[in-house]
This record gives structure tokens, C-alpha cells and sequence, in this order.
């Protein structure tokens, strides 16, 4: 089986694309009082349930949710990390049936919307999330003003309101040691790159997030290409890397490969960062062609897997358990899997 | 100095300065001598009876009107009463009349922000652009960012595939003819973010033209 053979598809992991809204003549959520965003959060959830792509859906008043509930959104990407830490205040989230659509009430902003979807699909994406705006805006007065576009509390976000990103897997960049050079590169260039998670985020396993920093005096449709050709280009740098590691550094490639594999067969306490560190390895291997069969599947729903919320779900955790128990049920879980995913092939 | 005031109330010469606090704004009066001696209970005037009520409602007045004058000087959202100099000191917008309210100071903000200070997306369908008012003025610091090829090729530049192990002095010297003009072109773009901070936006407008004029 030659090397490379699947184009190394799985660097794009997701897209996602956020659009920050707010309604006309109201205070924005900063500066509003609980009445004032009880209100706000009704008057956006009537609107929105009025929406056909949210019709069926669900809407979740945080303050109701049990911490891990909150988190587990979060971890499926719904929720920002505020809104999950946030459960006393009056925030909202709505997530469409089909969950490639959510709203967040009350964060930031009085509304953001978000949609994702996996690989390289902002186009796509676009589209989906534009038409739900549109269909919002003929239930709420959205704050907007000709010259300054739509009005958002931060000056980041005014104008479109748009942050489109696309998250990445680069460890071969990571490897090579390439990797904050090419993070200065695109900040010169007005790209922003943070961890997975987004702001504030570490960026364990090689996981990145490409977006957009301007917001203002560019078109939805220009963000859109221009984010999308980045993370092309970015992802021949990371084909490039790969190669480089492969060719010149064979053994070290091989020995990260095979270290995650005793790793994780082997341990009895592991955290969420060093599993997915190691996980994103053997991903990695296993885009490239390296491991006896493609497994890229696999990781991702162990990557996701052994994060806290979901793994608290996996093994009905109680909310207020110690960090061994859980490294202790984290490796347990990965030890159970790891036979699953083939072995190196001879490099 | 005092002779530079005049009394709030009849326009001669101010001798009597007053100081009062509304609203956390220091608000001064300043006064005559013969007006501050009708107004004080202490001078021993005999005012008929009927006037202190008069001078009382236009001491109000006047107080009141200084403090609207004050308010607006200092920056203060008419709609939601935020602060604006905490604005512009990067806190968040409390309402969307603060955009409105912070105009004056918005132009630097953005331009350095975004590198542009208009929208150009999508609109909501009650604010669509007419076909007669999609002309922008031509004075306008419009947009720096660059077309989406000639950015690919500023990062092609930067990061070239396949030079990714190289180190940067190495790229450096394989730059090849064109370092200058982008040397001289990255320089602009800083003379233009300082001419913008400065305020000085006739300066800013050469700039923006001469780097209109190198792309």
C-alpha cells in the first residue's frame, strides 16, 4: 500500500463558521440586567423556534443544566467554554435537530450562531448558517448600522459578525519544530491560529484552529475563500512536514508512533492532554498511510472520547470525582481500545 | 487669570468661581461680583422676596445646561451612559447607540483593528443598499486588506512549501528581486497604522494611495 494514498484528507478535521448578532435598541448582554436578558433570551428563543432549521429541536436554559451537561456541550463544540462555565446566568442555547446549526442566547452577544460540519466546508457552511440568519432577521430587529455593519459588544466582531475557522491537525509542523514560525506567518498576514478549543486553548495533540481576525470592510463570501485557501496552503505545509519527518527522520517518526502505542497499552493514569497527545500521533501515522490500515475514525471518536464530559458519561462518574479516578478510567477505556488500531508498517 | 472668565449670568467680568460635583463631573461657575452678591443669603443685600426664587431656578438652569454641555464633552453614551473613554481603552460596548456615540474616535479604532472602517457584507433586508448608493466616498480609507491572491502570495513568500525546514536567514537570501519593494511596502503599511493612530488621516490618505498604487 503505497504511502499517502488517502492525500492526507484527515488534516482538515471541521469547519465551523460563527455569526454574532444583536438585537436593536438593547443593551447589550455586558451591561444588561436579569430581566433585561430573561427577556432577551425569550424574545430570541420564540424567534428562533419559528425558524424551520431549528423546528424540533432543542433549547436549553443553562442555569438548569448540571455542570457535566454543560460541559458535554461544550465538548461537542454547541456551547462556548463561558456559556458552560456560566450556569447561573440567564444564557440559552438552541441546537437544531439535525445538530449542524446552533444558537448560543446571551454569551458575548445576544445571539451567535454557529454551524459546523467536518472537513474543509465553508462554503458549505456558509450557506446553511446564512439562510438561518435570514430567516431569523424576519423575527428580530437585528442592531445594525450602514457604515459600521452589524453591531456587536467587542470591535473585534463588528461588520459581518463572522468568524469562520477550520480546524487542523499539524503534527508533522509540530514535529519539524516548524510550527510557530508558521503561526507568526499567518498572524502577520491577519489569520488568527489558536488551539482546538479556541480562545485561550492549549493546543495539545497538534490541533489547531485557523480563522479569520478581520471581521470588518470584507464580504462573508471573501472571509469564506480567503480562510479556505489558507488552510489549503496550510495543509500542503503540513503534507510537506510529514514528508520531511518521514525522509529525514524515519526513527523518530517511528518511536513516537510506537511510544503512543505502549503508552496508552500500557498506563494506568493518563490525563485528557497526554492521551490526546498521543492519540494525535498514531492519527497522524494512520492519515499518512503508515499503520496497517486506516483507523482515522477510530482515534477521532477516542479523541473525543477521553475528554472529560464524555468520558465522565462513558463510566457514570459522579460530578465531583478525583483526577486518579478519572485518569484511572481514562486509561482503563483506552486500554479496552488500542488493539483496535493496527500496527506500524515496516518504515 | 480669573479676568479670562466671564459671570455666567450677566456676561461681566467673573471674580467668584464656583465648583460643584453632578453626576461625578466637576462643573464650574463663575460669577460677578454683584451677581454672586445677589446670590449669596450672607452679603446683607435686601433682595425683594421675590427675585431669590427667580435667581435660584436660574442658577438651576444654568447648572443643568453646564452638565448636559459636560457630559457631552467627556464622552458618555446618551442612550446607556457607558463610559467611552473605557471604550477606547478596549472594555466592551454596553448598547449599540455606543458606536454612535464614540463616531468621533471609532475611525483609528477600526482602521487599526481591521485595517478598514466600513462594512461591505451582508445586510438585513430593511437596510439593503440601493442600486444609486452603492458608490463609497473615494476619500474613504475603504479597505487595506489585501485580494485573497495576493495575500497567498505574501505567504507563499513567507513560508514557501517545500524551504519549510529552512531557516529564515537562509529564506531570506533565496527572497531573490522583489525584497525591496515588499521591505519598502511592509514599511508604508507601518507609516499608515502610525499616521492613523496619530490622527493624522491627510497623511494616512497618501499613504493609502501610494500603497494603492504599488499592488
Amino acid at each position: 500500500m503505497p504511502l499517502f494514498q488517502k492525500k492526507n484528507s484527515a488534516i482538515y478535521i471541521s469547519s465551523r463558521i460563527r455569526l454574532a448578532r444583536n438585537l436593536a435598541h438593547t443593551r447589550f448582554v455586558n451591561s444588561a440586567d436579569d430581566n433585561l436578558l430573561e427577556d432577551i433570551r425569550s424574545k430570541c428563543a420564540d424567534a428562533l423556534a419559528k425558524v424551520q432549521k431549528f423546528k424540533g429541536g432543542k433549547f436549553y436554559a443553562m442555569e438548569t443544566l448540571e455542570s457535566s451537561q454543560r460541559h458535554m456541550l461544550e465538548e461537542k463544540h454547541w456551547a462556548s467554554k463561558e456559556l458552560a462555565d456560566a450556569g447561573v446566568s440567564k444564557m440559552g442555547l438552541y441546537v437544531s435537530k439535525d445538530e449542524t446549526c446552533s444558537a448560543m442566547i446571551n454569551e458575548e452577544d445576544h445571539l451567535r450562531f454557529q454551524s459546523i460540519s467536518s472537513g474543509l466546508s465553508l462554503g458549505k457552511i456558509w450557506r446553511t448558517i446564512n439562510s438561518v440568519d435570514t430567516s431569523a432577521e424576519r423575527f428580530l430587529e437585528y442592531a445594525f448600522s450602514p457604515e459600521y455593519g452589524y453591531l456587536t459588544a467587542c470591535l473585534t466582531n463588528v461588520g459581518t459578525g463572522m468568524r469562520a475557522s477550520v480546524m487542523m491537525h499539524l503534527s508533522g509542523l509540530t514535529h519539524i519544530g516548524e510550527i510557530e514560525r508558521v503561526v507568526r506567518g499567518l498572524n502577520q498576514l491577519g489569520m488568527v491560529v489558536r488551539g482546538a478549543s479556541g480562545e485561550g486553548s492549549d493546543s495539545y495533540g497538534a490541533f489547531y484552529q485557523l480563522s479569520n481576525q478581520q471581521t470588518l470592510g470584507i464580504s462573508e463570501d471573501e472571509i469564506v475563500k480567503k480562510i479556505s485557501k489558507f488552510a489549503k496552503k496550510l495543509a500542503e505545509f503540513e503534507i510537506n512536514a510529514r514528508y520531511k519527518l518521514l525522509e529525514d527522520r524515519p526513527l523518530f517518526l517511528a518511536d513516537k508512533i510506537e511510544r503512543a502505542r505502549a503508552v496508552l497499552a500500557s498506563c494506568r493514569l493518563i490525563s485528557a492532554s497526554e492521551a490526546i497527545g498521543h492519540l494525535a500521533n498514531l492519527r497522524m501515522a494512520s492519515d499518512m498511510g503508515l499503520l496497517d490500515g486506516d483507523c482515522t475514525e477510530l482515534l477521532d471518536s477516542l479523541i473525543t472520547s477521553v475528554k472529560p464530559a464524555h468520558l465522565r458519561e462513558i463510566f457514570s462518574l459522579p460530578s465531583e470525582v478525583s483526577a486518579d479516578i478519572r485518569d484511572a478510567a481514562r486509561a482503563k477505556y483506552l486500554k479496552q481500545h488500542i488493539g483496535k488500531i493496527p500496527v506500524l508498517r515496516k518504515l | 487669570m480669573a479676568g479670562q472668565y466671564k459671570c455666567d449670568i450677566c456676561g461681566k467680568p467673573a471674580t467668584v468661581h464656583i465648583t460643584r460635583i453632578i453626576d461625578d463631573k466637576k462643573i464650574k461657575v463663575h460669577l460677578c461680583a454683584d451677581c454672586a452678591a445677589k446670590m449669596s443669603p450672607s452679603a446683607g443685600i435686601n433682595l425683594p422676596e421675590d427675585i431669590i426664587p427667580a435667581i435660584k431656578k436660574l442658577e438651576e438652569n444654568l447648572f443643568m445646561d453646564v452638565a448636559k454641555a459636560a457630559k457631552n464633552s467627556v464622552g458618555i453614551c446618551p442612550s446607556c451612559g457607558a463610559r467611552l473613554d473605557a471604550i477606547e481603552k478596549g472594555e466592551r460596548f454596553s448598547c449599540p447607540d455606543c458606536y454612535e456615540a464614540l463616531k468621533e474616535k471609532l475611525f483609528p479604532m477600526l482602521s487599526e483593528m481591521h485595517g478598514a472602517t466600513r462594512h461591505v457584507g451582508k445586510r438585513p433586508k430593511k437596510h439593503e443598499i440601493r442600486a444609486d448608493e452603492t458608490s463609497l466616498p473615494s476619500d474613504s480609507l475603504q479597505d487595506f486588506s489585501e485580494p485573497g491572491d495576493k495575500v497567498e502570495e505574501e505567504f507563499r513568500d513567507l513560508l514557501e512549501a517545500g524551504n519549510i525546514g529552512l531557516k529564515q536567514e537562509e529564506k531570506k537570501s533565496n527572497a531573490g528581486g522583489n525584497s525591496d519593494s515588499e521591505v519598502s511596502k511592509a514599511d508604508l503599511m507601518q507609516e499608515l497604522s502610525r499616521a492613523i493612530s496619530d490622527e493624522r488621516y491627510e497623511d494616512a490618505a497618501l499613504i493609502r494611495d501610494k500603497l494603492k498604487s504599488m499592488s
